[in-house]
C-alpha cells in the first residue's frame, strides 16, 4: 500500500499548481460576482451563473486531467520508470483515478465553501425551498458520492483510450477517441446482457433514498440495478484491462 | 509485439461487433431506461380516509394549534364558547390509517391537534374544519392543498409552503408566513406581517378607524398598490415602499422575495 501512496502523492503533487490555480479562480469570479451583485450592476440571478460555471467546467477540466496524467508520463518517459517498479499496473491506475478523485473534491468543495461565503443570502432563500438544512447536507453527500462514482467510471474510459491509442502508431487521438466510444458501448452492452442474472434484485427506491417525500409526496423514482450491475461489472473489467494493457507496454515498444 | 497485435485484433473485432449490433440488434440500444419517475403532486382522491371530531369549551384556551398537510383547512369563528375541531386524515393505503391519528394535547392555555406519527414515506393527508369563539389565536402549519379563512375574528398565524391560501373578510392580528403558493386576502382588517416567497400575493385591506402604516419590501418582484404611498426602485431588484393610510395606527408589513405582490385598499 506504501507504493500505492507514493504514487498517488506523486500525482496530486503534479496536479497541485493546477489545482489551485482553479479554485482561486473559482474563488474570485465568485467574489466578484458577490461584489457587482452588492453594488446592484449584475443581477442577483448572476449568483447562480457563478456557481453553475466551476460546476460545469469541472468535469470537461477532471476529464483532460485524467488524459494529461498518462500523457505526462509517456512524455517525460517516466512511464518506464513506472513499469519498473515492483506495482502493479491496475495499482499505478488506480493511483491516477484517486488523485483525479480527489481534485474532483477538492475543487467541488471549493466551490461550495465559495458559494456558503459570497451568497449566503441567495443559499438562505434556497433553503426555504429545502425542508431543512440537515436534509440538504445529508443529499448533498448523497449526490456528491454518486457524481464521483460517475466521474470515476468516466476516467477508467479515458485511462483504456489513452493506453490502446500509445499501442498504434499513427493516428492515436482518432484511436483514443474511438475507443472510448466502443468501450462506452461495450460496457452498456455487458449492462443488457448480463442484466437476466440480476433480475431478482429489488429496484432501489431514490425517493426514499433521497427522503424526497419531504419535498413533495407523491414522488416515485425507482431504480432497477439489474442492467446497471452489469455496466458496473463491465467497467471493472476494462480498468482491469487498462492495467494488463500498461504493464505490457514495454512488450509493445520492446 | 505479441500484445499490440491482440489490442489490434480486439478492437477491430469490437468494431465488427458495434456494427453488427447496429445494423441487426438496433433496438437494443433502445433498452427501457433503469430508471423509472412517477411524480403524482398536490392533494389527489384519496383512496382511503377517516375522520375525527373533537369538541371542547374554550374555558381558558387562549390559542389553537393545528399542524396539516395535504388536503383542506377550514377556520372561521362562531358565536359560542366551544372550539370544534374536524380532522380529516388521509391515505393510500387503509392499513395505514389504522396506525395513524390525529393527537390532542394541551400545553398550558394552547390546544393543539397533528398527526400522532409522521410515516416516513407514507402519503398521509390531514386536513381540518374549524370552528372557534371570536377573539381566539388560532395557528396553522400547512404544506400542499388548500388553506380557507372565512368570518375569522382574532388573531391568525399562518404557516404554509405549497399550498392555496385564502382569507375573507378576516378582522384581528395576521401574521403569515407564505413560500410557493397563491396568498389570496380579501376583506382584511387590521394589522399584517406577510413574509413570501416564489408567490403570487394579493392583499385587499378594508379601510379601518386609525388606518394603516405600510413597511413593504419586495425583491426580485412586483408590487402593485392603490393605497397612495411612495415606491422606491433601489438596487439589487429590491423595491422598498413605505406610507401611511389615514393615521397609520395599524402597520402593514410586508417582505417579498421572488413573488409580486398586489396591496389594494378597498376605497
Amino acid at each position: 500500500m506504501t507504493r500505492f501512496f507514493r504514487l498517488l502523492r506523486k500525482d496530486l503533487q503534479a496536479s497541485l499548481l493546477p489545482l489551485g490555480f482553479l479554485s482561486g479562480i473559482t474563488l474570485i469570479v465568485m467574489l466578484f460576482t458577490r461584489v457587482r451583485i452588492a453594488t446592484g450592476s449584475w443581477p442577483m440571478e448572476t449568483a447562480l451563473a457563478a456557481v453553475s460555471l466551476p460546476l460545469v467546467f469541472m468535469p470537461l477540466w477532471l476529464l483532460w486531467q485524467s488524459f494529461q496524467t498518462l500523457r505526462v508520463e509517456w512524455r517525460e518517459d517516466t512511464v518506464y520508470t513506472l513499469l519498473v517498479l515492483p506495482v502493479p499496473g491496475w495499482k499505478v491506475m488506480l493511483a491516477k483515478l484517486a488523485a483525479v478523485c480527489i481534485e474532483y473534491s477538492v475543487l467541488l468543495g471549493v466551490t461550495v465553501f465559495g458559494t456558503l461565503i459570497f451568497f449566503a443570502p441567495q443559499v438562505q432563500l434556497a433553503m426555504e425551498v429545502l425542508p431543512g438544512s440537515l436534509w440538504a447536507v445529508r443529499n448533498g453527500i448523497l449526490v456528491y458520492l454518486f457524481s464521483l462514482a460517475m466521474l470515476a467510471s468516466v476516467v477508467i474510459f479515458v485511462q483504456l483510450a489513452f493506453v490502446v491509442s500509445r499501442m498504434v502508431g499513427r493516428a492515436q487521438g482518432l484511436v483514443a477517441l474511438w475507443t472510448l466510444f466502443l468501450s462506452s458501448w461495450l460496457v452498456d452492452l455487458c449492462g443488457s446482457l448480463l442484466a437476466p442474472l440480476f433480475r431478482w434484485l429489488p429496484a432501489l427506491s431514490l425517493d426514499k433514498l433521497f427522503r424526497l417525500y419531504e419535498i413533495e409526496a407523491g414522488i416515485v423514482v425507482n431504480w432497477r440495478l439489474a442492467s446497471e450491475i452489469g455496466s458496473w461489472l463491465g467497467i471493472l473489467g476494462l480498468f482491469v484491462l487498462t492495467g494488463v494493457l500498461f504493464e505490457h507496454f514495454v512488450e509493445v515498444n520492446g | 509485439m505479441k500484445t499490440r497485435r491482440i489490442t489490434l485484433i480486439v478492437l477491430i473485432l469490437l468494431t465488427v461487433l458495434f456494427i453488427v449490433d447496429v445494423r441487426y440488434f438496433g433496438s437494443r440500444s433502445l433498452k427501457e431506461p433503469s430508471v423509472d419517475f412517477n411524480i403524482s403532486p398536490g392533494f389527489r382522491q384519496p383512496e382511503a380516509h377517516k375522520s375525527q371530531e373533537f369538541v371542547r369549551p374554550q374555558h381558558d384556551i387562549t390559542s389553537l394549534y393545528l399542524k396539516g398537510r395535504h388536503g383542506v383547512v377550514e377556520l372561521s369563528s362562531a358565536e359560542g364558547d366551544e372550539i370544534r375541531v374536524q380532522a380529516i386524515i388521509w391515505s393510500d393505503r387503509e392499513e395505514v390509517l389504522e396506525v395513524v391519528e390525529v393527537k390532542e394535547s394541551i400545553s398550558g392555555r394552547e390546544l393543539s391537534y397533528e398527526l400522532s406519527s409522521d410515516l416516513e414515506g407514507e402519503e398521509v393527508g390531514l386536513g381540518f374544519v374549524v370552528e372557534v369563539p371570536d377573539g381566539m389565536e388560532v395557528t396553522v402549519e400547512h404544506q400542499f392543498g388548500t388553506v380557507r379563512v372565512e368570518d375569522f375574528l382574532g388573531f391568525l398565524n399562518l404557516d404554509t409552503r405549497f399550498a392555496n391560501v385564502n382569507l375573507n373578510d378576516v378582522e384581528g392580528t395576521l401574521t403569515i408566513k407564505n413560500s410557493f403558493g397563491n396568498l389570496n386576502l380579501q376583506r382584511i382588517a387590521g394589522p399584517l406581517q406577510l413574509t413570501n416567497a416564489y408567490s403570487t400575493c394579493t392583499v385587499e385591506l378594508l379601510p379601518v378607524d386609525g388606518g394603516y402604516d405600510f413597511d413593504i419590501e419586495v425583491v426580485n418582484g412586483s408590487l402593485k398598490h392603490n393605497a397612495g404611498f411612495q415606491v422606491n426602485i433601489g438596487g439589487n431588484n429590491r423595491v422598498g415602499a413605505q406610507g401611511k393610510w389615514g393615521e397609520g395606527v395599524h402597520p402593514v408589513h410586508i417582505r417579498s422575495n421572488f413573488g409580486s405582490v398586489v396591496v389594494n385598499i378597498d376605497k
